[in-house]
């Protein structure tokens, strides 16, 4: 059994690692944990039924302390059992890390990791198997195995949906506690929070493992003081699990990554009070404290920019107020969706400064977690008070857009703000905030497993996980930026200046027909990236790099306001001809231009795929006239920014006039 | 050397009785426990091994009282009638572990000597699952005596012996209440004859004797019968009498009967053990 586990665990861990994924190499282990639970399960009845087929339950049984000996001696075997297990399976972890050259800080990790989702699990599952085999005597105890494991199993919701669907309950809540494995099995590593262990998860298994001691003493009819260690060591463990605290769920209950923002903003499109551009906010001091949930006291500087007797400000909905001071008194304010308001003492006069600080706490979105783990609070997000009052996320049709309603970069002013941080949480911490104290669209705070590096003379924060797709930053940052540059002289936009730092970051992407990858915030940039990046040359490829620094430099609202499909015709097209004419389609190869005529055919859209080839051809025809290519595309985009929609007709009136 | 007192022993099961007002003073040596199966032996084993708690009465021994379970553990043997020990460890590990669960000081001269005395030596690097049944039960005497302990209870020491092992296992039974109580529970008569020199019997749930051995054998007296019957009658006097033994001398059989009265043609014989215990039987159950 114990060979089999191994060489299933080296196999696991042999294919994810060829891919150059440590995170999901223990991420996607659950099968492992599943199997291991159960071999647990069997293995506390098989040590507590050891006396019994042996014909010794007797003997020991009138030994003075023979039970508790004998069972502190089976629990020891558990223990031994388990840890042999988990050092040889670390072994067979650390040979594949050293030969695929891992960081060092993986080790740690993943000793971590298997400690709390294989270990421990492990040890529960074998307590609670001599527990319920000391109760149950007949061969029901199979079966019961086979419904424990079930619920306490990684796959728990996965195989209990159909009964939640079935029966109109929603188990989630007591599945997940119930879970000792990984919550969502199939969740990929997030390079940025890195893997799951926060605080809570620990104590949900202590709160497991002193259920499951408390278990095996009652099944060994130990009452009394022994029954109480458990029972009081439990308490403050229970208190801890209580407190409130950032858990960030991959799955799709209600409070993961996927659902907790888009169920929120689809029943709260809009502000609860009016936009408000009666006031400026030139300085922020922040205090910012990341244990388990985000705290925060911030004290901004406001300038009323005509008299105003309140003012509102844009801020997280999840993130409370306790308290708002002006001028050191305690003020009025209403906290409603992602707007608070808050109301003077009496009528400010035009730019009289007032002084105005904010407390408040709350668990951040799961998007943009900030915890003991690590912090993902990206300048877009409003995770302080931001000027103005937007919702931080909208939605556009079934995508999610984070980063505000216009996809601008959010509520950020474009404008120099002068900061001051203080930040408290895991270390280190990285933010754009340099030695000017100043940035022109806001704040980005980031911590966890990240690194940071000169390349060239850009500032670049990455994931520690990308010990190979690093090598390919440089490469990147020199594509961007010509890209970027060509974009603009062929568009007729302004030339912007490369960010001087640029974070590496699990942002989620916002639509799947714009490949937003990068946010250009003027001092810094944010490229979003997937553990993916560390592996298959996905920072080399140059339709990637290209499209999204296309995405970027027209991002305009009233480009955005277009329908998805003539954004994405407009950017395929323009890469057509931009890669064509930079040799970057061979022959036989399927330009994603040519694909969209293909695929209108195949879905008989005739008229659709009609029109791209006439597009096609158009392009094809004047591909090497770069003045031509240039006034058909500014004319294009123009089209694109003039406010009302473009359909077809109005595109092919464009070629028309060509 | 302090008796063990048993006084009005009492033990339910819900609405079944197994033992009832059951009162013994056993002194040291060897005592033995006779019954049918259901006559409450077992109930009383594992009530006497702290396996099993009384519903009334008290059981003491000297100064201690079986309602102090670890009390007793300190001072008691067990050797169940089902004893096998791990099957894959050596005989001298299964004596060390047991020491270590007792608490012996000297593990490791207590266990030469007492593999010395059950006669173990020489197999004492042999693992469990090599051994005879009847080397095993010998391990099971063994461990029973760790700690030297001033009870031991043996239940059914002979169960499933041939009967070369029942003779060797029994005189090393009768070797051992010299200083200590040794409680056999047995319904193999032979067991009790050859090993105790007094016994109880007991026969659903109560006490129906007590005695020495001659005693016990003694409440036969005048009761039992020879006779000497032509194969062709053993049938016949079989259905007429309670015979409770026969051998057959080439073409005829002598019978072995108990009665009140003599059968014709049969002769009056010295009463055992055994022919006492069925009396015993029969009496009680009339």
């Amino acid at each position: 059994m114990l060979a089999l586990g191994l060489a299933m665990v080296g196999i696991q861990f042999f294919s994810r690692m060829g891919t150059d994924d440590p995170g999901l190499a223990l991420h996607a282990t659950a099968f492992i944990v599943a199997g291991g639970i159960f071999v647990s399960l069997v293995a506390g009845l098989a040590l507590i039924r050891r006396e019994q087929a042996d014909a010794a339950e007797e003997v020991f049984g009138v030994l003075p302390a023979g039970p508790s000996s004998k069972a502190g001696g089976k629990v020891l075997a558990l223990l031994t059992m388990v840890a042999a297990f988990l050092a040889l399976s670390l072994w067979a972890v650390f040979a594949l890390f050293a030969w695929r050259e891992v960081p060092g800080v993986f080790y740690g990790r993943a000793t971590a990791y298997l400690l709390l989702y294989w270990a421990v699990p492990f040890v529960i599952a074998g307590l609670i198997g001599m527990a319920v085999g000391i109760w149950v005597k007949s061969r029901l105890v199979y079966l019961l195995f086979a419904a424990i494991w079930v619920l306490i199993g990684p796959f728990n919701l996965s195989l209990m949906e159909q009964a939640m669907v079935t029966f109109a309950v929603d188990l989630t809540a007591p599945l997940a506690w119930l879970n000792l494995g990984q919550t969502d099995p199939n969740a990929p590593y997030d390079p940025v929070y890195g893997l799951p262990m926060e605080i809570r998860r620990w104590v949900q298994k202590g709160v497991w493992l002193l259920v499951a001691v408390c278990l095996l003493l009652l099944a060994l009819k130990r009452r009394g003081a022994v029954l109480l260690v458990p029972l009081v060591l439990a308490i403050p463990l229970l208190v801890l699990y209580n407190q409130e605290s950032q858990v960030v769920n991959t799955r799709y209950e209600a409070d993961s990554v996927q659902r907790n923002d888009w169920l929120y903003y689809r029943d709260h499109g809009q502000p609860a009070f009016a936009a408000d551009d009666s006031y400026r906010i030139t300085a922020y001091d922040i205090d910012l404290r990341t244990h388990r949930l985000l705290q925060a006291d911030v004290t901004m500087e406001v300038v009323p920019e005509r008299a105003v007797r309140e003012i509102v400000f844009t801020l997280y909905h999840q993130l409370r107020v306790r308290d708002v001071k002006v001028q050191g008194k305690a003020a009025a304010f209403e906290q409603r969706e992602d707007q608070v308001r808050v109301t003077f003492a009496e009528t400010v006069a035009e730019g009289q400064v007032q002084n105005v600080r904010v407390s408040y706490a709350g668990i951040s979105s799961p998007a943009f977690f900030a915890n003991e783990q690590a912090v993902l609070l990206p300048a877009y997000f409003p995770w302080y008070p931001q000027e103005g009052s937007r919702q931080a996320m909208t939605l556009r049709g079934a995508d999610l857009i984070r980063n505000g309603p216009d996809e601008l970069y959010g509520q950020a002013p474009e404008r120099e703000v002068s900061y001051s941080l203080r930040y408290d949480g895991p270390q280190p911490m990285y933010t754009n905030l340099t030695g000017s104290g100043k940035a022109p669209n806001g704040l980005t705070v980031t911590a966890g497993p990240l690194t940071e590096r000169m390349v060239g003379g850009t500032r670049v924060v990455l994931p520690d996980s990308f010990y190979r797709g690093a090598a390919q930053v440089p490469g990147f940052l020199r594509d961007q930026a010509a890209y970027r540059s060509e974009i603009e002289r062929d568009l007729g936009l302004p030339e912007r200046e490369a960010a001087s730092q640029v974070f590496f970051l699990s942002v989620p992407r916002e639509t799947v027909s714009d490949p937003d990858l990068e946010w250009h915030l003027g001092d810094h940039s944010i490229v979003s990236v997937t553990q993916m990046f560390n592996h298959g040359g996905l920072f080399a490829d140059r339709y990637l790099i290209a499209s999204s620094a296309l995405n970027e430099a027209v991002r305009t609202p009233e480009y955005l306001a277009q329908s998805g499909e003539m954004r994405m015709l407009f950017q395929r097209a323009y890469l057509y001809g931009y890669g064509t004419r930079n040799g970057w389609y061979r022959a036989n190869d399927r330009p994603p231009l040519k694909i969209v005529a293909e695929d209108d055919l195949r879905v008989k859209n005739k008229e659709g795929s009609e029109n791209t080839r006439k597009l096609i051809s158009y392009l094809d025809q004047h591909m090497h006239d770069r003045a031509e290519m240039q006034a058909f595309f500014r004319a294009w985009l123009a089209e694109m920014n003039g406010g009302t929609p473009v359909d077809w007709p109005r595109m092919l009136g464009l070629l028309e006039k060509k | 050397m302090d008796n063990l007192i048993i006084d009005r022993l009492v033990k339910k099961y819900d609405k079944h009785t197994a033992l009832n007002d059951v009162s013994l003073e056993i002194t040291p040596g060897m005592y033995g426990l006779l019954g049918p199966n259901g006559a409450g032996k077992t109930t009383l084993m594992r009530v006497l091994t702290t396996l099993l708690p009384a519903t009334e009465g008290e059981i003491r021994l000297g100064s201690v009282s079986w309602k102090q379970a670890d009390d007793v553990r300190r001072i008691t043997g067990y050797l169940p009638q089902k004893f096998a020990l791990y099957k894959h460890i050596r005989v001298e590990e299964v004596l060390d572990h047991v020491a270590v669960l007792k608490g012996v000081g000297d593990r490791r001269r207590e266990i030469e000597t007492i593999l010395e005395q059950v006669n173990l030596t020489e197999h004492r690097k042999k693992k469990m699952g090599q051994l005879s049944g009847g080397m095993v039960r010998r391990v099971g005497i063994a461990q029973a005596l760790l700690g030297d302990p001033r009870l031991v209870v043996v239940d059914e020491p002979t169960a499933g012996l041939d009967p070369e092992e029942r003779i060797r296992f029994r005189r090393l039974l009768r070797s051992l209440g010299r200083d200590k109580i040794v409680l056999i529970s047995t319904h193999i008569v032979e067991d009790i004859e050859a090993t105790c020199d007094r016994a109880a019997i007991l026969h659903k749930g109560r006490l129906v004797e007590q005695g020495s051995i001659d005693r016990l054998g003694g409440l036969a007296t005048g009761k039992v019968w020879v006779l000497t019957v032509p194969q062709q009658d053993f049938y016949e006097v079989a259905e007429a009498y309670d015979v409770i033994a026969s051998h057959r001398l080439g073409d005829r059989y002598r019978l072995r009967i108990l009665a009140d009265t003599p059968p014709p043609g049969a002769v009056c014989a010295a009463p055992t053990l055994e022919d006492g215990y069925l009396y015993a039987m029969r009496r009680d159950a009339s």
